[in-house]
């Protein structure tokens, strides 16, 4: 809400300067979003007048204007423009100055030395409805004969501060000057008072101009209409345009500016109709039909449903409530006889209206946050009150007022020990007493009950916590004390799901990974990508975009796009990973199931590297070793890819990056990636840990080597040999795996190194022999393996 | 006198020896078995029994000296050799070490981390909930109903009339409020989501972390205590905050709380607009209402809540001017913070 400091000065004593004014008042819950300094763009540009032009000597289009500024000497500047001429008053930027669109230097024309530039209108940012002449194609002529050397801003009213501030949902009665100034009053000690309601009517009735009715009461609960007869449309005077150009609406014509101005002024919006223009003389207040269309001031068509109010005469729209105005209505300059609307319409209902026409309107803006019952008769008398001031028409007589609504104020009763009891502070109730007054909530005291009227414009004044909000602010939130009421014993917990998450992050953390964070969103592009059709997933109404209208099921696609940025910006070696949620729709179920994934990847690191980082997760997290089953992901390749398993159950799949989907997300080399259900992990329980005692006897280590088909798991039969081996196998290790001529075809030679121990004393030969040979039946049985002589 | 020359050659031999291997041949030379000292005493056999002891003694004598001078000898030499062995092996020690890459987390974690700790040891439980929420949740139980003017506050994702990505973390709040008592005292992390078009400053995705205390005679007092102490902890002792009025539909009285500027410690600069404080929560009593609609009698409990922006932290933390680089994932990015 920009609120022209001026302005406010208008209703309020204010005593401290722009600034000061904005500190106070932030303190006091108005948050303050910038202040804007007009005018800083304009400098050293002053009134001069023409003394003497004389043509330049090499440029036909050229003049050389002699200019008194009110310095000792005339000022020559060389001009393009052809309609200045002698005792012309002119804007004169004098070298050096600052205009809007950029800083002013004296430099030579053709050869003619220039000190400055002759300015138009549009140089300073000026319209033909901000100031008569500023319109006029070429040098801005000045009316009157103003003082020379006279800075342009003091003489057109082009400086002054505005403060833009933040209102909260909670306080429409801000989004004006009015409401504005009432705070600036509180914030500053000071006084404050309503504008000036006074005007004459004439002998025409309002009401035989126009009748309304209100056929949806219950989204209209009070309009009034009044009529004003002989309208001259003209220009408002300066005053008034300066007032709505700092608070950043263009002035138009004295009708259309007076309700606007009313608007700025109270956060009332006004509508003016055309009285000519409401066939019927009928003025009715209804829900639209269903597919009912109109065209708007913007000069669009707009279609309407049932739940949008509209604004009728007998044969049909004329404006949407609350929202904007129809074209055919428009005041024009024609326009001989008004009639001003002033109503409440239902906060939600012109919120919904806005919404679904895609309109937004200063006027929409403020209706959806709610307007007053008392501000909309304050707003009418205002704007007939500006209609006589300004001789715009002439004021009927009475106005059309229908109300639906108890005006009564709420009276809310606050006991003093309980304001001080939420805020933790001794203050007495006399003290709130006066604060509250000082916000306007007239209160009373009786021992010590505050007995609180709770005027129309707040409407958002409940109860209890309302009033000690409004007793904290005035008091002061610096002046409330520390305190701690969380001193009795307590622990903090965190869930096992966070610890074990902790845990895998530090893990990697600690072997060298980066951490990544990427959005939720995905979209069909991705799972294209990757080779997959897009599977049943939480669907967004309203996305950013299509590539981000889904929530994910899997992490796998941005992790891609992460490795491949890597890989193009020449990052070499990276490990990254990322935990965060997929997404899976449940049957019956408003809410999906979240489930906590893990993905991993690496880049000059092959399957077996990956592998090892897993197992490890495992180890630490759910206990136990995992099992690898060649997997089947159209994004793996085929050859370097597995599922993984843990406890029994599937937990993830890995392998290298298929060369397909590396040429879909542009990845120039190759990378090994993983996925990990930690849903699926986090549910493996790690047994508990227990104490072995340390061996006293010396381990045997025995070599064995067999000569398997190619196909066979290396790792299958190393699970197999610990099995059979039972207590006394303590370790099986891989050593060596080749093919070749000399295993033979399809075949390939595997070599273990197998520890045994025996608890009860050191291993003789033959115990350990008959180990051996248990395991290679095994393997032989099991795995067709023959030992590799 | 025998003995006597022989001890004399062998101090000399000794004397001159350069190297311990020297020193060894010497030893063998005069007494290992077939040495000069040890002969002389093979020859006792052949001397009267007057004088034999007389011989013995000399004998002995010429032994015990080489034996002595050779100890001392060797003890230097050993050193000596010693020395020569360890400066040989010099190194250059300005060379770097080796090392594996050290890894990261991301710097939305190290902060979040920071700040569970910190409320973790004021005795607050962390609890999660779901990212994809009812509207009832999000919104509605918050005392912020359909149409409500506050809605346009929050950008809103939608997935159906009354399925939203969360905007915040609170409807974990609300969660915890209908299925446990008071006293409750929570904080709740995780992503939200708005529906804004990234840029420097904004994402549609973001880290937010809220707490919630309810209990009896919870105060407004309380609130500020229990942030100041978490401000102080995060920040340091030496930064100044400042509550200022704020509104939000859920509290009431409401307030933003400012931070003495990380980067101009106050002065004023870019980072702060030149106001020396920067906003990084809001807070406020829990409002009755939403009390009410929890289920907790408002005439008997109070409380008090608070937010968070992890990302806003650690975009001042760190000093980093563009959000976007958080959810890019460059590794020469994500190394800074190792």
């Amino acid at each position: 809400m920009l609120a022209p400091y001026r302005w406010i000065c208008d209703y309020a004593d204010i005593k401290s300067d722009p600034h000061t004014l904005a500190e106070k008042m932030v303190m006091t819950g108005n948050g303050v979003e910038e202040i804007v300094e007009l005018g800083k763009n304009i400098q050293n540009v002053v009134v001069g007048r023409i003394e003497k032009i004389t043509k330049h000597p090499d440029a036909d289009k050229l003049q050389i204007c002699m200019i008194d500024v009110g310095d000792e000497e005339l000022l020559q500047i060389v001009t393009g423009a052809d309609n200045v001429f002698e005792g012309a008053y002119i804007p004169v930027a004098k070298a050096p100055s600052m205009l809007p669109a950029g800083p002013i230097k004296k430099g030579k024309l053709r050869g003619v030395e220039s000190f400055g530039m002759l300015c138009s209108g549009e140089e300073l940012n000026l319209k033909e409805e901000d100031y008569p002449g500023a319109g006029v194609n070429g040098i801005m002529i000045l009316e009157g004969e103003p003082a020379v050397g006279t800075d342009i801003r003091e003489l057109l009213n082009l400086s002054g501060t505005v403060i833009d501030f933040e209102v909260g949902a909670n306080r429409p009665d801000c989004l004006s000057i009015l409401g504005t100034a009432r705070e600036a009053a509180a914030a500053d000690e000071t006084a404050f008072r309503l504008p000036e309601v006074k005007y004459e009517e004439h002998g025409i009735n309002t009401e035989d101009l126009v009748s309304v009715s209100i056929q949806a009461p219950e989204l209209c609960t009070r309009y009034i209409a009044a009529a004003v007869t002989d309208v001259k449309i003209e220009p408002s005077p300066e005053w008034m345009r300066v007032r709505l150009r700092e608070a950043g609406i263009r002035p138009i014509n004295n009708i259309v500016d007076i309700t606007n101005f009313v608007m700025l002024e109270t956060g009332q919006p006004m509508h003016a109709f055309d009285a000519s223009k409401i066939r019927g003389g009928e003025i009715i207040v209804r829900r639209a039909k269903n597919g009912e269309k109109m065209k708007t001031l913007d000069d669009k068509e707009r279609t309407f449903t049932e739940n949008m109010l509209l604004i009728c005469d007998k044969e049909g729209p004329i404006g949407v409530a609350g929202v904007m105005g129809g074209l055919d209505s428009e005041i024009t300059d024609q326009t001989k006889t008004v009639v001003f609307e002033s109503a409440k319409f239902m906060y939600g209902n012109i919120r919904q209206t806005s919404r679904g026409l895609g309109l937004a309107t200063e006027s929409s803006m403020r209706f959806s946050k709610g307007v007053d019952a008392v501000t909309t008769l304050l707003a009418m008398q205002r704007a007939l009150t500006l209609i006589d001031m300004l001789g715009a028409g002439k004021v009927a007589s009475g106005m059309i007022d229908v109300l639906n609504e108890d005006l009564k104020q709420k009276v809310i009763k606050v006991n003093a020990a309980r304001v001080n009891a939420k805020l933790g502070t001794d203050i007495s109730a006399k003290e709130m007493q006066q604060y509250l007054n000082r916000v306007f909530i007239q209160t009373g005291l009786i021992g010590d009950e505050l007995v609180c009227t709770i005027p129309a414009f707040r409407g958002d004044i409940c109860g209890t916590a309302d009033i000690a909000e409004e007793v904290a602010r005035i008091y002061g939130y610096d002046n409330i004390p520390e305190t701690d009421a969380l001193m009795h014993l307590c622990r903090g917990r965190m869930s096992a799901y966070e610890k074990k998450a902790d845990a895998i992050k530090d893990y990697l953390k600690d072997m060298g990974f980066l951490e990544c964070v990427t959005y939720s969103f995905t979209g069909p592009q991705d799972y294209a990508k990757i080779g997959m059709g897009v599977p049943d997933s939480v669907k967004i109404i309203n996305p950013l975009g299509d590539d981000s209208s889904l929530m994910r099921t899997t992490l796998v696609p941005h992790m891609l796009s992460v490795v491949a940025l890597n890989q193009n910006r020449k990052n070499e070696n990276v490990q990254l990973f990322e935990v965060s949620r997929g997404y899976f729709p449940q049957d019956g179920e408003p809410l999906p199931h979240e489930v906590p994934m893990l993905v991993l990847a690496q880049t000059g690191k092959d399957f077996f590297d990956m592998k090892g980082i897993i197992e490890n997760i495992v180890r630490l997290t759910a206990g136990g070793d995992i099992r690898c089953r060649r997997a089947n992901e159209p994004w793996l390749h085929p050859g370097i890819s597995a599922d993984i398993f843990a406890g029994g159950q599937k937990i993830g799949v890995m392998g290298s990056v298929h060369p397909d989907t590396m040429e879909a997300f542009d990845m120039p080399e190759r990378a090994v990636i993983a996925q990990i259900d930690l849903e699926a992990l986090y549910a493996i329980e790690k047994p508990e840990r227990k104490f072995h005692a340390l061996p006293k006897f010396p381990a045997a280590t025995r070599d064995l080597a067999v000569i398997v088909d190619r196909e066979t798991g290396a790792g299958d039969m190393m699970e197999a040999m610990k099995k059979a081996g039972g207590r006394r196998v303590e370790k099986v290790e891989l050593f060596d795996v080749f093919s070749g001529a000399q295993v033979g075809e399809g075949k390939k030679s595997v070599a273990y190194a197998i520890t045994m121990r025996s608890p009860e004393g050191t291993m003789r030969d033959e115990e350990v022999d008959a180990v051996i040979k248990k395991l290679l039946r095994t393997l032989e049985k099991e795995f067709g393996a023959q030992l590799r002589q | 006198m025998e003995c006597e020359q022989i001890v004399a050659k062998a101090q000399g031999e000794i004397a001159a020896a350069q190297s311990s291997a020297e020193l060894d041949g010497i030893r063998v030379k005069y007494l290992g078995k077939k040495g000069e000292i040890t002969l002389l005493m093979k020859q006792m056999g052949a001397l009267s029994k007057e004088e034999r002891p007389a011989f013995g003694q000399a004998v002995n004598a010429a032994r015990k000296a080489v034996e002595e001078t050779l100890a001392q000898a060797i003890e230097k030499i050993a050193k000596k050799e010693n020395e020569e062995k360890l400066a040989a092996e010099r190194i250059d020690v300005t060379l770097p070490g080796r090392k594996q890459a050290l890894g990261a987390l991301h710097p939305l974690t190290q902060v979040y981390r920071e700040v569970r700790d910190i409320f973790l040891s004021m005795g607050f439980d962390v609890t999660e909930g779901p990212e994809v929420e009812l509207d009832r949740y999000n919104f509605e139980l918050l005392n912020i109903p359909k149409d409500h003017p506050a809605r346009d506050m929050q950008d809103t994702f939608y997935v159906s009339e009354d399925v939203v990505l969360r905007t915040h973390t609170s409807p974990v709040q609300v969660r915890t409020m209908l299925s446990q008592k008071p006293p409750i005292r929570m904080v709740c992390p995780g992503r939200v989501f708005r529906t804004d078009d990234v840029d420097a400053t904004h994402s549609p995705v973001f880290m937010q972390m809220e707490g919630l205390v309810v209990g009896k005679n919870i105060r407004f007092s309380d609130l500020k205590g229990t942030i100041n102490t978490f401000i102080r902890n995060f920040y340091g002792e030496h930064v100044k905050t400042k509550f200022r009025p704020g509104f939000f539909p859920f509290t009431e009285p409401s307030a933003e709380v400012d931070v003495t500027c990380t980067v101009c410690g106050g002065k004023g600069c870019g980072a702060c607009k030149g106001a020396g404080m920067i906003e990084v929560l809001g807070c406020g009593l829990v409002n009755p209402v939403v009390l009410e609609n929890c289920g907790i009698d408002p005439n008997e409990y109070s409380g008090f809540a608070f937010g968070l922006g992890i990302d806003r932290l650690a975009n001042t933390k760190y000093g980093i001017t563009d959000i976007r680089l958080l959810y890019e994932n460059d590794a020469r990015f994500l190394r800074q913070f190792v």
